[in-house]
């Protein structure tokens, strides 16, 4: 799927991270007596847990991809957990010091939707993706902890209101992560061949990106075992893309075996086996 | 196919050797593969099969939403019975409350099937319209209120592990339940009235009858913890009679200390006050063995709670240093109960009321219950706006009122201590029915003085 349609399953899929946790705190732990910054700390993590897990884990879990969903999945909670609690308590800790200003407590948010929006950038091991989750993740909570203030403040029901609060939260969160991400994409594949895969975008943000069938790398192509598991590789070399097919592997690009590298220009089309992948490069300046 | 425009994007292609388009990147001269696919059916299948997810996504993610707000909906059930037209009967003990139930509600009462229950306001005092559709509780179905039962030190809230002998439902006028905890079944009878004569109904009746079921005796108490909310305001300071000053912190009143009401002002003006919650505790010639005024923190805080907030003097707020919140311990310590034995409590919650908002008086107000009984002494207490050093008050009964022994005609002002007002009290001794009675208070040496009328209803041979 493409970047942007990932950002949508992103929104849906943290929506439905912030209603599980919302049913956790309200409805199986029945935690609304805890003090201010022992709730922060509570609501923050299970947040956290929910949403980082949710949507960290989702690719995998949409391309049935174990073991990226099970990494996802882990990461996606630490993270979610460490960047929930740390978050909400320290911007309810603001909100109690500093003049109680809500300002703290949308500032607690923003660091929750900050730490959750790392845990993608980690689980692929990617700087860059990591940065991008943080600001997507930053922009969410932000947007989401508004959502989440007014609907507190319009819907005056302890039950409701807190549940859509956390769905709109977890909604905004995944959301503008997905869309950082696909916005601040600056090179990529595309997979423009039928089947599972097509439609695909696999956003290329690491100095060296592998193509394989192997799901431990960072393009994985399912479903044809002339994939080899580690397949051909992508460097970003001096502000260029360079393709390298791994011994015995067969790669084209535009109709040419690779034998060895090959610089990658926009709109070249990369073959692997069954596979047909589009090569997008955004023009520099 | 495919030599000079590709046949997907309809794009020219560059040179007559590329075999893909460079603006979508379809091949120019497909495989065989990719030429037994129609491309716009695979393109729609692309997005019905996207289109089926996410339409599956969120239309459960909207299923549960709606799900909890009907769950939610179904525990909240507004009272709207029409008035009756007769006097509230006498209770079964024999005690009248001295309270009516004719007269329009002007207030509802919302329940849940667990028992517990909020007010909110629909028309409010008549006569103004800052208080209309407000709340008087936080949650207007008492979600984050509850009551506890004590049964030899077993502390279950009223709904949670014991049996129902009554469901919480509308009876007549109103809202009925029963609930048996080992042995000790206790009815719970919310019941709208109208606290003056002539009067809407403004206040509920909340009241406990305890029984003892059993072959043996029990120690069986009960206390009721209500999260207080004025209109839109979860922290205002309250106002107690007998206490110096409005009360910013948590207290503790016990015995002879727990005063006839309780009363907060949604706003700090005295001629603009929004609405005004009156807890009446006193019920006849009973109260609460004990009244706590704290912070809130949950709708199942234990039997005890105070201490766990930060004790008396802590502020109120949520969990004892959060967002303004407070909230009202109301307890009937336990006392044993022989098989077979019952005992009754009641207190009320609802619309209060200030002499200024008639009177137009921004300095002083004045306040008490506006139905009092011959031979009965009662709290009036004076808000004092914007008080100066040296400010006194001196309190003037008029004819069938007179001030309680010990009590000094003139009271010193105490500071505001950063409040938009402060308070003194006086206890008056009603003497002689008369169907309006004046009190005048006097604050000097500003000389501002305003009136309040209070009903005072003839004795019976019992009080």
């Amino acid at each position: 799927m493409s970047l942007v349609l990932k950002a949508v399953y992103n929104a849906l899929i943290g929506g439905w991270g912030g209603f599980i946790a919302w049913a956790l705190l309200d409805l199986v732990w029945r935690t609304s007596g805890a003090a201010p910054l022992s709730d922060a700390l509570l609501n923050g993590a299970t947040v956290g847990l929910c949403v980082g897990a949710a949507v960290t884990s989702f690719e995998g879990l949409a391309e049935q991809r174990f073991r990226v969903f099970a990494r996802g999945l882990v990461i996606g909670a630490i993270s979610g957990v460490v960047g929930g609690a740390i978050g909400l308590f320290l911007g309810e800790a603001l909100y109690q010091s500093l003049q109680r200003a809500v300002a703290w407590r949308i500032i607690g948010w923003v660091l929750f939707g900050l730490g959750i929006g790392l845990a993608e950038g980690i689980a692929s091991k990617s700087r860059k993706r990591a940065l991008q989750g943080a600001l997507g993740g930053a922009v969410g909570g932000f947007l989401g902890s508004i959502a989440f203030l007014f609907i507190r403040q319009a819907v005056h029901s302890s039950v409701t209101s807190r549940a859509v609060g956390f769905v709109l939260l977890g909604m905004a969160i995944g959301f503008f992560i997905g869309l950082v991400q696909a916005l601040l994409k600056s090179a990529w594949l595309k997979v423009i061949s039928s089947g599972p895969l097509e439609g695909k975008e696999f956003s290329l943000t690491k100095p060296e990106t592998v193509i394989g069938r192997d799901d431990r790398y960072d393009v994985g192509l399912f479903g044809d075992p002339k994939v080899l598991p580690r397949h051909a590789e992508i460097r970003h070399k001096n502000g260029s893309f360079v393709l390298t097919s791994a011994a015995g592997s067969q790669v084209s690009v535009n109709d040419r075996a690779v034998s060895s590298e090959q610089i990658l220009s926009n709109n070249d089309v990369v073959r692997i086996a069954s596979f047909t992948l589009l090569f997008r490069e955004k023009k520099k300046g | 196919m495919g030599g000079k425009f590709c046949r997907y994007c309809g794009l020219p292609t560059a040179n007559t050797s590329a075999r893909f388009c460079r603006g979508c990147g379809k091949p120019l001269a497909a495989p065989a593969r990719l030429q037994t696919t129609a491309p716009a059916r695979r393109r729609n299948t692309y997005w019905v099969r996207h289109a089926c997810a996410l339409g599956l996504l969120l239309g459960t993610l909207l299923v549960a939403l709606v799900t909890v707000f009907r769950w939610e909906a179904g525990r909240e059930r507004p009272v709207v019975s029409a008035p009756p037209a007769t006097a509230l009967p006498a209770d079964e003990d024999g005690e009248a409350p001295g309270y009516a139930s004719s007269g329009e509600p002007v207030i509802s009462i919302g329940y849940r099937a667990d028992g517990r229950f909020g007010v909110r306001t629909t028309e409010g005092d008549p006569a103004r319209q800052d208080d209309d559709n407000k709340l008087l509780t936080f949650s207007p179905s008492g979600d984050t209120s509850n009551t506890r039962l004590w049964v030899d030190g077993d502390t279950p809230i009223i709904g949670s592990g014991g049996t129902w002998r009554r469901p919480p439902g509308q009876e007549g006028e109103r809202i009925a339940a029963s609930w048996e905890y080992r042995g000790v079944r206790v009815d719970q009878n919310l019941k709208l009235i109208a606290v003056a004569t002539g009067k809407p109904r403004d206040t509920m009746r909340v009241e406990y009858t305890l029984r003892n079921t059993d072959t043996r005796p029990h120690a069986v108490g009960v206390r009721a913890m209500i999260d207080t909310l004025i209109g839109n305001n979860d922290g205002v300071p309250f106002v107690v009679p007998g206490r110096v000053g409005v009360t910013t912190t948590a207290c503790e009143m016990e015995g002879e200390k727990v005063p006839e009401f309780v009363q907060a002002l949604e706003t700090g003006e005295l001629t603009n006050p929004g609405v005004i919650v009156r807890i009446t505790l006193r019920d006849g010639e009973k109260r609460p063995d004990r009244v706590v005024l704290s912070g809130w923190a949950g709708g199942d805080m234990p039997w005890e709670y105070l201490a766990a907030l930060g004790g008396t003097g802590a502020s109120l707020r949520r969990g004892g240093n959060g967002e303004p919140d407070s909230a009202i311990g109301i307890y009937y310590s336990p006392r044993t109960l022989a098989p077979g034995a019952k005992r009754k409590v009641a207190f009320y919650y609802g619309l209060g009321g200030v002499s200024s908002t008639k009177s137009r008086n921004a300095r002083l107000s004045l306040s008490c219950a506006p139905r009092v009984r011959e031979g009965e002494s009662f709290q009036v207490v004076a808000l004092v706006s914007s008080p100066r050093p040296g400010d006194r008050l001196r309190l003037s009964p008029g004819e069938g009122l007179a001030l309680a022994a010990n009590e000094p005609e003139e009271r010193a002002v105490p500071p505001a201590e950063g409040q938009a007002f402060t308070q003194v009290s006086w206890v008056v001794t009603a003497q002689r029915a008369r169907p309006q009675a004046e009190l005048t208070a006097t604050l000097m040496p500003a000389s501002v003085a305003e009136t309040l009328e209070v009903e005072i209803a003839p004795g019976t041979l019992t009080r």
